[in-house]
């Protein structure tokens, strides 16, 4: 059963399409007239530097933030026209993730459960088994005020998978999780997509984009650099090395750092065959 | 103190540096930040000009001007610390940001508190102290000099009294004894409503023989003393100076604990905590209680949400207590205290319909109810939940808060005065009264929500504006209220001289009034928030 018994994607309709998307914050660009397509069942990666847009495009995707100008559409329906519908058919991980600090685990998912409408029944075993799968049982009765980083984004991530939704928008959605539960994030995720579902989310890992996503989204100071099939993207080399050089700018070169290189008064290095010193 | 670490004046004048850059950029940043520092300044001078005058007036033309240094000093300073400790006159600078750099506790701790003459609420103090030096000048360049350090005197003990209560009760109610903070706060905004309520009453009534005995007592104390330096600096300067020198002696102890409660709050949780166990919701979908009561589907879920956060979130816990002990406790216990002045009579069934005067309490506990649900409203927003729904959801939250307690002051007014009679007329005008301020408050939220600073006090209002944008608000709030319900009012007023009977009859009104007002706010401000659900999410979002 899904949540969204309503509101259904739009036959052929790309699940997330954004055209002229833009969005200015005093005079600085964040989105620059941004145009992508995600296909259905995809599980597409946002990768750029800090700065490039990646968290405004994904809020402005999910009706949280509105662009000052362009259109986005997630299955088929416009964003900002059919709100109710789109967020029927989202499941969302906003960063910085603000959680009610004041209501447990159980608490989120039983509310946000009865917000969309699925049965009380649905909402308890669904909410067992995602909690127990992301290691959340023995906390889910404790206050969210009390959760690690990660133990928050991966309730966040439970109540966004809760209604089944068509579209995952995940804003750094690995950040802060142990690399055990990144990894069942990372199954659970595939198998959502292979059921249809699609996901997109950012991150600056990329060698984490490499191994999970099958689309790839680079973009620069607001503006798509390249989108398509992970495989067409990266071409020959990795895509760390692809990421780079469209960006057209290297690594800095430390080299002006001289007084980082003395060493420090009563630190000796380690001898790793020998031990600490 | 270990090795490394940096001390002296330039870690204070770094930390006021910091101080002043951030209340600077604040009138570069957002809309909504740059309207906070306004109206914190003009708050600020506004009031400094009516404290000037009181004092410096006092001081001049008082025929008791010399007792009551003595009293009122020590009383404006037991104010500022309840007004410290209920409403946190929060530090702009987080002091958890500056734990993990090398300085010693009492240079931070030194540069918090001559940071704190930097601001806003710096402007009120310094025309405290020029007030009292207006009021109470005279005599040749020595009562000068002393009058000159009696001021300074008198501002190291207002910042360190209103510092270190504001920054005690923070760094209690970040740890495991966040309850009790979050009681003491409570309790200290009744205890300053008290002090004012009945202090002003009590006073008013007082001969010059009263003064002087009541001057003799609060001498004792090291504000009295201050208040002695004060009273005879003009004419015995070298007495003031001794007086003087016992008014500050409690100055170190108070840095001592400042310093203490400096070094606590810098290694407080970024959050305010929340690791107790809430064994009662065991599954997920469980609504048990009076929560149950609520209706099934988003309102009633929403509804449900609002009132777990109210009362398990210290800021808002104090803000709904408060509200209650004002307006239950305020109502229930203003009979007692006018009738021993003989201004009503305690036996006069009549002070039922007095809880008809309760929507103050309510539009206080509602006013800013996204505010307190901050940035995290973003989750219910975009789980589906729209303007309307939002708006409906306040309305049921506020309600099922308030009800209780007004039935209950409606009986304990009854019990006072034995006005049983009068009980169908109080009732009809306590829910007319409920429904017209939730209407009000509902209106309110949307129309003004404002963002809650991220604080290391949880508790704090923050002094960067917005206590005085939640005054204005709710200061136009009760205006528009008091314009609504003044036909009925004086209605009721003229219907009690003819019994009880007519004044139900007449009573009837208000529920109706009340209701029709309530359906018309909840769809003012649904038309306000559908469709601006991301505006709103920004507006209730801290400023950066």
């Amino acid at each position: 059963m899904t949540a969204h018994a309503g509101a259904s994607p739009v036959p052929g309709a790309p699940a997330l399409c954004a055209r002229s998307l833009t969005k200015r914050f005093g005079q600085r660009v964040a989105v620059d007239r941004l145009d992508v397509d995600v296909p259905v069942g995809s599980f597409c990666g946002l990768v750029g530097p800090n700065g490039s847009g990646k968290t405004t495009t994904l809020r402005m995707a999910a009706g949280l933030q509105r662009p000052d100008d362009g259109r986005v559409w997630i299955s088929g329906h416009d964003t900002w026209e059919q709100p109710g519908t789109v967020k029927a058919l989202l499941g969302v991980v906003p960063d910085p993730m603000h959680l009610f600090d004041r209501l447990t685990a159980w608490e989120l998912l039983g509310h946000f459960g009865e917000l969309r409408g699925i049965d009380r029944g649905s909402v308890r075993s669904r909410s067992e088994e995602l909690l127990g799968l992301l290691g959340l049982t023995d906390a889910a009765g404790t206050l969210i005020g009390g959760y690690s980083h990660g133990m928050r984004k991966k309730t966040a991530l439970a109540a966004a998978l809760l209604h089944r939704p068509a579209v995952l928008l995940l804003d750094e959605p690995f950040e802060g999780v142990d690399p055990v539960a990144a990894v069942t994030v990372r199954d659970l995720l595939s198998r959502y997509c292979a059921g249809g579902g699609t996901v997109v989310f950012s991150s600056h890992v990329m060698d984490l984009v490499e191994r999970s996503c099958d689309h790839v989204v680079v973009v620069s100071d607001g503006r798509v650099l390249a989108a398509g099939p992970i495989d067409a993207v990266r071409g020959a080399t990795t895509l760390e090395q692809a990421f780079i050089g469209m960006l057209g700018s290297a690594p800095a070169d430390p080299a002006g750092l001289g007084w980082l290189d003395g060493s420090i008064p009563g630190s000796a290095v380690p001898d790793s065959r020998t031990g600490p010193v | 103190m270990s090795d490394g670490e940096r001390r002296g004046w330039p870690v204070v004048l770094a930390v006021v540096g910091l101080k002043w850059n951030l209340l600077r950029n604040g009138l570069r940043g957002s809309g909504q930040l740059r309207l906070q520092t306004v109206m914190s300044v003009v708050f600020s001078a506004g009031a400094g000009v009516l404290a000037f005058a009181l004092l410096a007036g006092m001081g001049r033309s008082f025929s008791n001007a010399s007792s009551a240094a003595v009293v009122l000093i020590p009383i404006v300073i037991l104010a500022t610390a309840l007004l410290a400790a209920a409403a946190g006159v929060e530090s702009t600078v987080d002091v958890r940001l500056l734990a993990a750099l090398p300085v010693s506790t009492a240079s931070l701790s030194t540069g918090l508190l001559v940071g704190a003459l930097v601001g806003p609420p710096a402007l009120l103090g310094a025309a405290s102290g020029i007030g009292l030096a207006v009021g109470y000048a005279g005599g040749g360049p020595a009562s000068w000099l002393v009058l000159a350090l009696i001021v300074a005197a008198w501002w190291a003990t207002l910042v360190l009294v209103s510092r270190t209560a504001a920054d005690s009760v923070g760094a209690v109610a970040a740890g495991r004894w966040r309850q009790a903070a979050q009681f003491t706060s409570a309790f200290a905004a009744v205890g300053l409503w008290l002090v004012l309520q009945i202090g002003s009453q009590v006073v008013s009534g007082w001969d010059g023989g009263r003064w002087r005995g009541e001057a003799e007592r609060w001498s004792w104390t090291p504000p009295g003393q201050l208040g002695r330096a004060l009273a005879s600096v003009a004419e015995r300067p070298g007495a003031a100076l001794l007086h003087l020198a016992a008014a500050v002696l409690w100055l170190p102890l108070l840095w001592w604990c400042h310093q203490r409660v400096t070094a606590r709050l810098a290694t407080t949780a970024p959050r305010d905590g929340g690791t107790g166990r809430i064994s009662r919701s065991a599954g997920a979908g469980v609504r048990s209680g009076m929560l149950a009561w609520l209706p099934a589907g988003p309102v009633g879920s929403l509804a449900a949400r609002t009132l777990r956060t109210k009362f398990r979130s210290p800021r808002e816990a104090v803000n709904t207590v408060v509200a209650l002990l004002l307006g239950v406790g305020a109502l229930g216990a203003l009979p007692l205290i006018a009738s021993s002045d003989g201004i009503v009579a305690i036996d006069d069934g009549r002070l039922v319909l007095t809880a008809g005067l309760l929507h103050f309490a309510v539009l206080f506990e509602g006013n800013n109810a996204y505010g307190y649900d901050g940035p995290a409203l973003w989750s219910e927003v975009a789980a589906g939940a729209d303007g309307r729904q939002l708006a409906r959801s306040k309305a049921l939250a506020s309600i099922s808060v308030i009800a209780p307690a007004a039935l209950l002051l409606v009986a304990l007014l009854a019990l006072i005065s034995g006005g049983w009679a009068w009980v169908p007329a109080g009732l009809l005008l306590v829910i007319g009264s409920i429904l017209l301020a939730t209407g009000a408050s509902v209106l309110s939220a949307a129309l003004a929500p404002f963002a809650l600073p991220d604080s290391p006090n949880p508790l704090a209002a923050g002094d960067a504006g917005q206590g005085c944008l939640a005054g204005s608000v709710l200061f136009a709030g009760m205006l528009v209220l008091t314009l609504i319900s003044l036909p009925i009012a004086l209605a009721v007023v003229w219907a009690a001289t003819r019994g009880p009977g007519v004044t139900a009859a007449v009573a009837v009104v208000s529920p109706v009034l009340g209701g029709v007002l309530l359906v018309a706010a909840l769809s003012g401000a649904s038309r306000l928030l559908v469709g601006r659900e991301a505006e709103l999410i920004a507006k209730v979002t801290p400023a950066r």
